[in-house]
């Protein structure tokens, strides 16, 4: 399926070898390298690369394409293409040395349409179930050759029409039975963003309240009103379910309250319908980081569900109110100190707090080096990397965010150790109001001493980081590592950024720079993202985050909680999966973008950032884990990989579906194959897994779920399961 | 107990050769199949068992309240370039502490004699005194040596990425600043490629990280064995049954060629197969030594069990890399300071207890590194990313009992100071890392290949310990 198509010697200084086909190479220019001349004969529906290398074996692509997209350079770049189109020429820099070149040509994987429709949905959502890809194929149409982009692009639109799974209106609606849903209600103002539902009348904390009766929340209850001191729920809980111990009943909803917002998380994950705003959501938590590690008040739910809710809200809007958002909310205010920062006193010889100024440039906008609209790195006359800014432009901005204290208590929200809800205020004595040098030299300010003069300093230079060329590309490789693949090429970054920087993605759009729906569609709908061909290219694909495995892997069993009212208590996931729901170790995330695992991927120079959590403990851990799901349940013990805090089933899969089809090996495998790798399983592991399955017995429905067991235990540790590609 | 999982050897010698990286790990792990537990080479040319433990302070160390000026007026020249000493009143802002809390030390060498210690480092002082501990000041990231004119006018390289935490961290780790990224690779990785032999009959590589992975330990064909600080997971999937072991080895066989795929089978593989040879080996070994339940102390026990097993691992030599967060103190750092040093405090005494236990004292050196130090100015609460910083040691063979390096004048408008009060380091990391590495074993006409700017700062083959910590004292 995969052949070379042709392969000679290009030595310098030599006559150049004969073309044995359409690839010819003529002497670069007078500083080296070589140009070759590239097919013109189009690739039908194959995948073609261009491969160099300097010693024979170790291939490096320069340029590839496929059906959709015409020649184009791939990471890591090495030499460019000259022109394209008919008589696409290449240069390859290298010079002065023996080179090789060839052309691969593979024919794209037979994927069903079933198949795409999984692949899809394990990129843009938590992880398919089969009814999500059968319903898939009911509403959207199954992807043909004509038109293979209309059923997701129909999918995308639908999803982005789904009301918002808001994680703290969930947490109201557990919270108080009378719960009024008022989420539409959004104060478009610096005010109270994503204000929830409540009778304000009822009084100051929520937690207290059901109805008109209070109820003392304590330390060891996720939902007010639900287990706890008040012992409502251990009731309920020993009607439910007669056969559990009255310990095992008694502890239902009775977690660390750490937990609260996790079990939110959860619930959102696994059962929220709109997937891809979820989705977006939690990649937008991995840009705009705020972690346990580094702030404070872990117990509290409505400081970590407000300030992840910007997401959720923002997921399909726009990147500016994000921005402005979590600027101003106390939660990164803590965490990234500009809360309580003030104008230096030369008197006494302090200074601004410089921490906010640094990380939204370097981490949350523009980054630490000049770009290309494609992402890569923009080279000054000496071929050196051009820094963003300096540390004197680090002291000037810190004079910006100063002034920020907490906005006052009020009735409606959680209240602990003051107001960590709304949006926070300016004491204009503590703001510094002098003119700043902003980063291209032109001069911001000085504003009027009033609060609405320190807001439009704050916001002025928000815009200004906002309109910086860097912020598309950079925005936009983030957001393609975090959904689709690793190394994308500079063609794809600059797609990506295109739609972010005119708003619009095929057409349609606001036409507003920082749209985000039109980004999020230009990730998933771009060919890279979706060419079956592209399966072919060894660099092509990523290793999923470990937390989107955990999660698919237990949506596509149907995992039921038989506990704790549908919520699903996982715990320790950062330290066994090195990856868990507001537990960055901090801002810079889980992974860094440019990671490099030693070996293949290093070797080839590119980023893998997945791997950096990846390691002799949490890579067994996962597939640990896993296994006991499918065996145990949701279940913890000092045997267990402890992803749950009780030593009984908090969960269950439910494997009734799979065993139908286990009574036959080749059956389930090829069911298990479709909904946890896309139809990726190769020949050879087929082969090792229906030897192990078909060699099972299967005269009962216990036989039969013990092989969907052990075939589960063992997807765990697929490499199909666990990259895209 | 699941009885080892055998796995099968031909397969493994082949992927062993065909593998476009062979990872020390993975060669170790043949070497581990031919050997019985216990079984140490008569032949090794590094006789003397030695660990070196980095201790990595993330997120930036404020060490000038670390070790701090004692003496009157060094003393008062701090209290001002802090802005004032810290109190509880609200909107105070200074971030000095007062002389009377420290916990005094001396040293020769600097330009007064009058120092302190924080005060919840206790057992550092102890240590101190008694010659097993010692300080750098001073110390930070340098392309070669830098003069303030120098700095201001650019006339001579610096580390890209000066000040940024993701660049100064790994800068401390490849020892290359003038390159940005782990390109260059970890120092202690490139190390334990130039001593290979020491651990020749090993299964488990010379880096064990209790911390991840980390560029530190990572070589150009090596990679850390990373460990939990409750030891090796070993995989259990397969519940024992031989016919599922033998499915799990064939499913980790395949060869992929994407390459995540690849990357993801080689080291999944490698995690079995090191895992088992490391249980073996730890899981018998306890402490004897009561150590705090936090997250270094967790870290640091485990470490003095693999140091206890490195017997039955077959390791002469041993590196091994805790990384401790929160050290990012841009406000209320005088708190978080102090409970993160109290910490350190508590942990490194049970680790230095259970050491002399072991009678490793004199075998181990644990240092200190971090991202940078923090600016002396303070933000009203805390301070801000700096540079030179100063860093400790602690070992039997230190010449202890003296600060190292030159602790620089801390007032404002100093010829160390960049403006801030961030202090243009006088000592680069390449000399401190020359102690541990000659100390280590690296002879002085290698050293430049473990740290490739040293002879920028001094002369590797006649100096091979810059500073005579841990070798001759040049004094």
């Amino acid at each position: 399926m995969t052949r070379a198509l042709l392969t000679f010697t290009a030595v310098l200084a030599a006559p150049l070898a004969k073309a044995e086909s359409d690839l010819t190479v003529s002497p670069g220019p007078p500083h080296g390298g070589h140009v070759l001349h590239l097919p013109d004969q189009p690739p039908g529906t194959d995948l073609q690369r261009l491969e160099g290398a300097s010693r024979l074996g170790e291939w490096t692509t320069l340029a590839r394409r496929y059906p959709q997209v015409d020649w184009h350079s791939t990471p890591p770049i090495e030499g460019h293409l000259q022109t394209t189109g008919p008589n696409a020429q290449f240069q390859d820099p290298i010079g002065g040395q023996t080179r090789f070149y060839r052309i691969v040509s593979s024919e794209p994987p037979p994927y069903t349409a079933a198949e795409q429709v999984s692949a899809f949905l394990r990129q843009s959502t938590f992880g398919p179930r089969m009814e999500d890809i059968t319903s898939f194929m009911e509403h959207f149409g199954t992807p043909s050759g004509d038109n293979p982009n209309e059923p997701f692009t129909a999918w995308v639109d639908d999803q982005m029409t789904l009301p918002p799974f808001l994680h703290r209106a969930f947490f109201r609606r557990q919270s108080d039975p009378n719960y009024e849903d008022q989420s539409a209600l959004v104060d478009s103002g610096r005010n109270h963003h994503g204000e929830v539902g409540h009778d304000e009348a009822l009084g100051h904390r929520l937690n207290c309240y059901r109805g008109n009766v209070i109820y003392r929340p304590d330390s060891s209850c996720p939902f007010p009103g639900h287990g706890g001191a008040d012992g409502l729920h251990m009731r309920q809980a020993a009607l439910m379910r007669p056969t559990l111990t009255a310990s095992q009943q008694s502890s239902d909803l009775n977690f660390n309250v750490n937990l609260t917002k996790q079990l939110i998380w959860f619930e959102a994950a696994f059962n929220a319908p709109d997937q891809l705003r979820q989705r977006m959501a939690w990649a937008l938590s991995q840009h705009f980081v705020v972690g346990e590690e580094g702030s404070n008040l872990d117990g509290l739910t409505e400081r970590w569900t407000s300030y992840y809710d910007i997401f959720v809200r923002h997921a399909f809007g726009n990147f500016r109110d994000i921005l402005s958002e979590v600027t101003w909310h106390p939660h990164m205010g803590y965490y990234l100190s500009h809360l309580n920062n003030r104008k230096a006193n030369p008197a006494q010889g302090t200074f601004p707090d410089e921490n906010y100024a640094r990380e939204v440039m370097q981490l949350f906008t523009i980054g630490l080096w000049e770009l290309q609209p494609n992402g890569q790195l923009l080279l000054d006359r000496e071929g050196e990397a051009i820094p963003t800014y300096d540390n004197d432009d680090i002291t000037e901005f810190a004079k910006i965010f100063t002034g920020f204290v907490r906005a006052p208590e009020r009735s409606n929200i959680e209240i602990n150790g003051g107001n960590w809800v709304d949006p926070m205020r300016i004491n204009a004595s503590r703001h510094d109001f002098s003119t700043k040098v902003l980063l291209d030299g032109s001069l911001h300010g000085p504003f009027p001493s009033t609060v609405n003069g320190a807001v439009a300093d704050v916001e002025g230079f928000l815009d200004h980081l906002f309109a910086h060329p860097n912020l598309p590309p950079f925005f936009a490789a983030f957001l393609i590592q975090r959904f689709t693949v690793s190394n994308p090429s500079p063609l794809y970054v600059e797609s990506v950024a295109n739609a972010f920087a005119t708003g619009q993605f095929e057409g349609q759009g606001t036409g507003q720079r920082g749209d985000l729906a039109a980004t999020l569609k230009a990730v998933l709908l771009h060919p890279e993202a979706r060419a079956a061909a592209l399966s072919r290219d060894p660099v092509h694909g990523k290793l999923r985050e470990p937390l989107l495995r955990l999660i698919h892997f237990s949506r596509s069993m149907r995992l039921q909680s038989t506990q704790t009212h549908g919520l699903f208590p996982f715990q320790n996931l950062d330290d066994l999966l090195g990856q868990g729901p507001y537990q960055s170790p901090s801002v810079f995330n889980f992974f860094r973008p440019d990671y490099q695992p030693n070996g293949l991927i290093a070797d080839k120079g590119l980023a893998a950032p997945e791997f950096e959590t990846n390691d002799d403990v949490t890579g067994l851990n996962l597939p640990n884990a896993l296994h006991n799901l499918a065996h145990n349940g949701l279940r913890g013990g000092a045997a267990n990989a402890s992803i749950t805090p009780r030593a009984f089933p908090q969960g269950e899969l439910d494997m009734t579906e799979a065993a139908s089809h286990a009574g036959d090996a080749a059956a389930l495998i090829a069911y298990l194959d479709l909904l946890l790798c896309s139809g990726r399983l190769t020949d050879g592991n087929r082969a090792v897994l229906l030897d192990e399955i078909a060699a099972m017995p299967v005269s009962s429905q216990n036989d039969r779920l013990a092989r969907v067991r052990r075939a589960l235990s063992l997807f765990a540790l697929l490499p199909e399961f666990n990259t895209l590609y | 107990m699941n009885p080892p999982r055998k796995i099968s050897r031909r397969r493994f010698i082949q992927e062993a050769n065909c593998a476009a990286v062979g990872t020390i790990s993975l060669f170790s792990s043949l070497l581990s199949l031919r050997l019985t537990a216990g079984a140490v080479s008569a032949t090794s040319s590094f006789p003397d068992y030695k660990a070196l433990v980095c201790l990595f302070l993330n997120g930036g160390n404020d060490s000038f309240n670390m070790l701090v000026p004692r003496q009157n007026d060094a003393h008062r020249d701090y209290v001002t370039a802090r802005g004032g000493l810290h109190t509880e009143a609200a909107d105070a802002g200074g971030i000095a502490l007062p002389s009377a809390d420290l916990l005094p030390i001396q040293s020769s060498g600097q330009p007064f004699t009058e120092f302190g210690i924080h005060p919840d480092l206790p057992f550092l002082q102890k240590l101190y005194n008694e010659g097993h501990a010692a300080f750098v000041a001073n110390v930070g990231t340098l392309v070669e040596p830098t003069t303030l004119a120098q700095y201001r006018a650019r006339t001579v390289r610096l580390p890209a990425g000066l000040f940024s935490h993701s660049d100064e961290q790994v800068h401390w780790q490849t020892l290359v600043p003038q390159v940005r990224g782990s390109s260059p690779k970890g120092w202690a990785g490139r190390m334990a490629e130039r001593m290979a032999q020491a651990n020749q009959n090993s299964a488990i590589a010379m880096n064990i990280s209790l911390s991840g992975n980390n560029v530190l330990q990572t070589g150009f064909g090596s990679i850390p064995y990373i460990t939990d600080f409750s030891g090796a997971v070993s995989l259990n999937c397969d519940d024992g049954d031989p016919l599922t072991h033998s499915a799990v080895d064939s499913l980790l066989s395949q060869h992929y060629q994407n390459v995540y795929q690849q990357t993801l089978k080689t080291a999944t593989r490698n995690a079995i197969e090191a895992s088992m040879a490391f249980k073996t080996a730890v899981d018998p070994i306890r402490t004897t030594t009561r150590f705090p339940n936090n997250a270094t102390a967790n870290r640091l026990a485990m470490i003095s069990r693999i140091m206890g097993a490195r017997t039955g691992l077959g390791m002469e030599r041993q590196i091994f890399f805790v990384s401790r967060g929160g050290w990012d103190h841009h406000s209320d750092m005088i708190a978080r300071q102090s409970s993160l040093f109290a910490e350190i405090n508590d942990s490194l005494e049970a680790f230095w207890t259970e050491l002399g236990t072991m009678g490793l004292q004199d075998k181990v050196v644990i240092y200190t590194a971090s991202d940078f130090a923090r600016t002396l100015s303070s933000n009203g609460s805390g301070s801000d990313h700096a540079w030179g910083g100063n860093h400790f040691i602690l070992s039997g063979a230190a010449n202890g009992g003296r600060i190292f390096g030159q602790y620089p004048t801390l007032l404002g408008g100093s010829n160390y100071d960049i403006g801030r009060g961030r202090v243009l380091p006088t000592t680069s990391v390449d000399a401190y890392t020359a102690e541990l590495a000659s100390w280590f074993g690296v002879p002085p006409d290698e050293l430049s290949t473990i740290i490739p700017n040293a002879t920028h700062f001094f002369d590797p083959r006649s100096t091979p310990f810059p500073l005579g910590i841990l070798g001759p004292s040049l004094v």
